[in-house]
């Protein structure tokens, strides 16, 4: 069984859900009197943590579309969302945004703007499947992350949501660790 | 009696731009994207298998442009029997109007062995594995494989099931779509594909023959 037979939706729903449960934990904490909403050191590893699982992530997703622009342009025109013009344009560029989102991230470089892309792909891809689902067009999720045959569905939606609420997680974080950008700043 | 108040005196009212910086995330998102895009461009422009900007969809061949003499395929039950009055439940296509079987629809037309499968998939992919007696049409190059398999399906109302990688695969569709084009009247999708065939443990075959 390969990693990605083994990636099915509501797996990766369930692991986003344990991903954010944590996360909720601490940011209730920090919300406390006692903290007055201060960081504490357990929220800003946690944080850190997310920020280069959400790298990971994208880096992961856009492995296979880089270089298959062809497949992944067909893909896209299957949405039937984007005009004739913009869906080679999309196949092009989406894959590298995600690449170079990924590494901002993962290196800590320019990484709110690495989490702000994050969250505005998670959101782009959430309400894409959400709106050809609604309206009855069948669509391989063409995602990345899951069997390439495998049909999206509403987990896809939660899961592409639940992956936003990690981004906004990490792009609301007011401190990180292993960062590039810190290490810039002294 | 009153609680005691903190001795951590109460931060002043924050501005929406100073609770959470907008402008730096903001310019730092377009620096990426335009980054990003810019080494798309480039990386396209000295790829190998760089694309077009110009968007085309993948035409249906017309198999009746390249008449091909039709000769009975060996081995297969011959012509349409026509004592098949019951089909199993069709799953309604989107919006495309080939009708899609499931995979006991599938099942149940290769137990009767009065269908051709047809697997679209690439021709490695089908040498690795294909649904048992599954002929290989590569749906990205019709052309090629119409000479090896058109003769092979003599009679326009014989029953075909095209499969590629399951869903809504484009490779199984562009074939479906020109067999109708051409005139075969009983052409439909396995929806779920090869995926959901080798899952459920039925007859497969390696290598290039079916």
């Amino acid at each position: 069984m390969t990693a990605q037979n083994f990636l099915t939706d509501p797996i990766l729903c369930l692991l986003g859900l344990l991903l954010l449960a944590p996360w909720a934990w601490l940011q209730y904490q920090a919300t406390r009197p006692k903290l007055r909403g201060e960081e504490t050191p357990g929220k800003t590893l946690y944080e850190t943590f997310l920020r280069l699982l959400c790298g990971l992530l994208l880096v992961y997703a856009s492995r296979d579309k880089i270089g298959n622009a062809a497949e992944f342009s067909q893909m896209i025109h299957n949405y039937q969302l984007l005009t004739p013009f913009l869906t080679p344009l999309a196949a092009l560029v989406i894959p590298w945004v995600e690449f170079f989102s990924g590494l901002s991230l993962i290196f800590g470089f320019r990484s709110r703007g690495g989490a702000l892309l994050f969250c505005a792909l998670m959101g782009l891809y959430a309400l894409a499947i959400a709106f050809d689902l609604s309206r009855g067009v069948d669509i391989n999720c063409g995602c990345g992350l899951t069997d390439p045959a495998e049909l999206a569905t509403w987990w896809s939606v939660l899961r592409d949501l639940l992956f936003l609420g990690a981004g906004l997680a990490v792009l609301f974080s007011r401190r990180t660790l292993l960062s590039l950008d810190l290490w810039l700043k002294k | 009696m009153r609680p005691k108040r903190s001795p951590v005196p109460s931060k002043p009212l924050q501005l929406p731009g100073e609770i959470f910086p907008w402008r730096e995330a903001l310019r730092q998102a377009w620096g990426l994207f335009l980054f990003a895009s810019i080494f798309a461009v480039i990386f396209n422009a000295f790829y190998v298998d760089g694309i077009e900007l110009k968007f085309k969809p993948a035409k249906p061949y017309h198999l009746m442009d390249h008449p091909i003499v039709p000769t009975p395929i060996p081995g297969l039950t011959g012509a349409r029997t026509p004592a098949v009055p019951k089909r199993p439940t069709p799953i309604p296509s989107a919006s495309d109007g080939v009708i899609r079987v499931g995979l006991s629809g599938a099942k149940n037309r290769f137990d009767k062995k009065n269908c051709v499968f047809l697997d679209a998939r690439k021709p490695e992919e089908y040498r690795e594995g294909h649904i048992a007696g599954a002929l290989n049409f590569y749906g990205n190059e019709l052309d090629r494989f119409a000479p090896q398999v058109i003769p092979q399906l003599t009679d326009k109302g014989q029953e075909i099931i095209v499969y590629c990688h399951g869903g809504d695969c484009d490779l199984s569709l562009l074939v479906a779509k020109s067999l109708i084009e051409s005139g075969y009247t009983r052409v439909e999708i396995f929806a779920g594909g090869w995926p959901e065939w080798k899952k459920a443990g039925y007859p497969v075959d390696p290598g290039d023959n079916p």
